[in-house]
């Protein structure tokens, strides 16, 4: 890797349409402010099943020098093995110093593998990109749950993958002239495929309470036990809301899967959501950010949550929850 | 089946001796022991961090694992994910396993990063966000949690596997009993400091980020006035139903 690739950026697409997908969109932007940084040629990669169908619609971007496309099956769904192989390949034809993906499930699961086999350093989770003091390129990213940020400094000529923690960056991409499309033809080896996905159920057919719900009410590990639980069951019913869990408490076994909000359970955009003991770390809020209205109760000022909150409560629950119930009883009758 | 847990201490001001498991280290430690109890075989148990933190491999002991190596590393919060990663490699590649497993990140600084790089190193498959681990005859059928959707995998043997939940298993803890019995369980220190990280990065100290949002903030307030007040914000907006 010369010094000059260092400053290359490479965005690696989920193979997704542009008109729908927010978070490839705010991949795309981030792609041409850190090139516009750096003065390195940018570069998309669309991986996936029909990813020269869509590698259209990701051509006309500003600044874009190429798109790459790597089309096969065995790109869908996701498992490690094949996306690894096709990224790599990617990765050594950009020439890229700088290689991009979303902080999501399956980019945060690639990034660290991606980075071993191209001798490359990794970044979890950034929310933006800088030169520090020396010149050097600058990662900032969130640690322990959101609460605190800490800067990254990349060595001088290593390359760098970072996934990007989604809706960081509001801006949209800029429209330009048509790249050239290229193909990349990736040859899969027998390990690339060991894993085999033999069954996928759509977690929106057994979530269909909160899939819907016009009004949510969620509750964390700032509730302590599950059976205080039914403080957040109580508040749902007055408001006549669907209940909700933050992964961490789902993890724990303490609520059903199917109550899960966040990356790893559904994504909701009801009209309200309450947010309750839920501090707010990324695998939630990334589920929830798209609700008209989001109240939070949390005890802890700092909690992340408050970031993206309309209306903040900083208090304890088991003061609050009790009382919001006397209240809202009270309004009715 | 031989399995190995790897299980990053992470310091929490509330336990005795000031260092605890993360709680997705926790479900993997459960999730090795109940494939342990159903196949045969033994649970080796290895943690990576400051001397003090060695505790928490003898609470694993306690729990249920069968053998466990603290792997010290004094200056471990210094390091990078990948000199975690290749530090542990070498520390399990004198081990022979089937299946190692750890959680998906740790509690603290959470980069995610070093079960998948283990994966790498050993260019063993790997499946992340793991829920369930039914052990089958030369394979493994695995449930993971995907963006909006559960998946069911085969998965073949060895292979790594880094857990999200515990939601499916009985999760476990030290018991009196099993602190007597750790005491015969083989334990050993390895001590490893490493010099030169090769992950290519330098990070300042983690800081309280400025406040970007812009939302009303409502603190010190009784709990009645707070509760009041949210009442009137969301019926002002026409959400009470």
């Amino acid at each position: 890797m010369t010094e000059s690739h260092a400053n290359n950026v490479l965005v690696l697409l989920e193979g997704v349409d542009p008109q729908r997908d927010r978070i490839a969109m705010e991949q795309v932007a981030t792609g041409q402010q850190i090139a516009a940084a750096t003065g390195g040629h940018l570069t998309l990669a669309v991986l996936g099943p029909d990813a020269a169908d869509r590698a259209g619609s990701w051509r006309t971007w500003n600044g874009v020098a190429d798109v790459l496309v790597v089309e096969d099956a065995a790109l869908e769904p996701y498992v490690c093995g094949s996306w690894l192989r096709a990224a790599t390949d990617a990765c050594n034809q950009a020439q890229a110093g700088i290689v991009l993906l979303p902080a999501t499930l399956s980019g945060r699961d690639l990034a660290p593998r991606l980075a071993i086999r191209l001798g490359a350093a990794v970044v979890s989770d950034a929310i933006g990109f800088a030169f520090d003091r020396d010149g050097q390129r600058q990662f900032v990213r969130q640690v322990a749950g959101g609460r605190l940020i800490s800067a990254e400094s990349v060595a001088p000529g290593k390359p760098v993958i970072a996934t990007m923690r989604p809706g960081t960056n509001r801006t949209s991409p800029v429209p330009g002239e048509a790249a050239a499309v290229r193909k990349i033809a990736v040859s899969f080896t027998a390990q690339d495929r060991a894993v085999e996905v033999i069954e996928t159920i759509e977690a929106e057919k057994e979530a269909e309470g909160i899939a819907t719900a016009a009004r949510i009410v969620s509750g964390g590990r700032g509730l302590g036990k599950p059976e205080h639980f039914s403080l957040i069951e109580d508040l749902a019913k007055e408001l006549d809301a669907a209940v909700g869990a933050s992964g961490a408490v789902v993890g724990l076994g303490w609520r059903p899967h199917s109550q899960q909000v966040g990356s790893t359970g559904t994504t909701v955009a009801p009209r309200l959501y309450l947010a309750v003991g839920i501090s707010g770390a990324v695998q939630h809020t990334i589920g929830m950010s798209g609700a008209d209205a989001i109240v939070a109760i949390n005890r802890d000022p700092a909690a992340p949550i408050f970031e993206i909150a309309h209306l903040g409560i900083v208090g304890d629950l088991f003061e609050i929850v009790p009382a919001l119930i006397a209240e809202l009883q009270a309004a009715r009758s | 089946m031989e399995i190995v847990v790897a299980i990053k201490p992470v310091a929490d001001p509330q336990a005795s001796d000031g260092w605890t498991i993360g709680s997705l280290d926790l479900y993997a430690l459960s999730h090795a022991i109940a494939v342990r109890d159903a196949t045969g075989g033994s649970v080796l148990v290895i943690t990576c961090g400051p001397m003090e933190s060695a505790g928490v491999a003898q609470r694993a002991l306690a729990s249920g694992a069968d053998a466990a190596i603290h792997v010290q590393i004094s200056n471990v919060t210094d390091l990078s994910g990948e000199a975690i990663a290749r530090e542990l490699h070498r520390v399990i590649a004198e081990e022979s396993f089937d299946l190692l497993v750890a959680g998906q990140a740790s509690d603290d600084i959470e980069t995610g990063t070093v079960g998948a790089m283990l994966a790498e190193l050993f260019d063993l498959p790997h499946v992340s966000t793991v829920t369930h681990i039914a052990p089958e005859t030369g394979h493994l059928v695995v449930r993971r949690d995907a963006i909006g959707s559960k998946q069911t995998l085969r998965v073949p043997l060895p292979a790594v596997l880094l857990v999200l939940s515990g939601r499916d298993i009985p999760l476990k803890y030290p018991t009196p009993r099993g602190m007597i019995t750790a005491r015969k369980k083989p334990f050993r220190v390895i001590e490893s400091d490493v010099v030169d990280d090769p992950g290519g990065l330098t990070w300042s100290a983690p800081e309280t980020p400025p406040r970007t949002g812009d939302g009303e903030i409502i603190a010190e307030v009784p709990a009645a006035e707070a509760a009041k007040r949210i009442v009137a914000w969301m019926q002002e907006r026409g959400l009470t139903g």
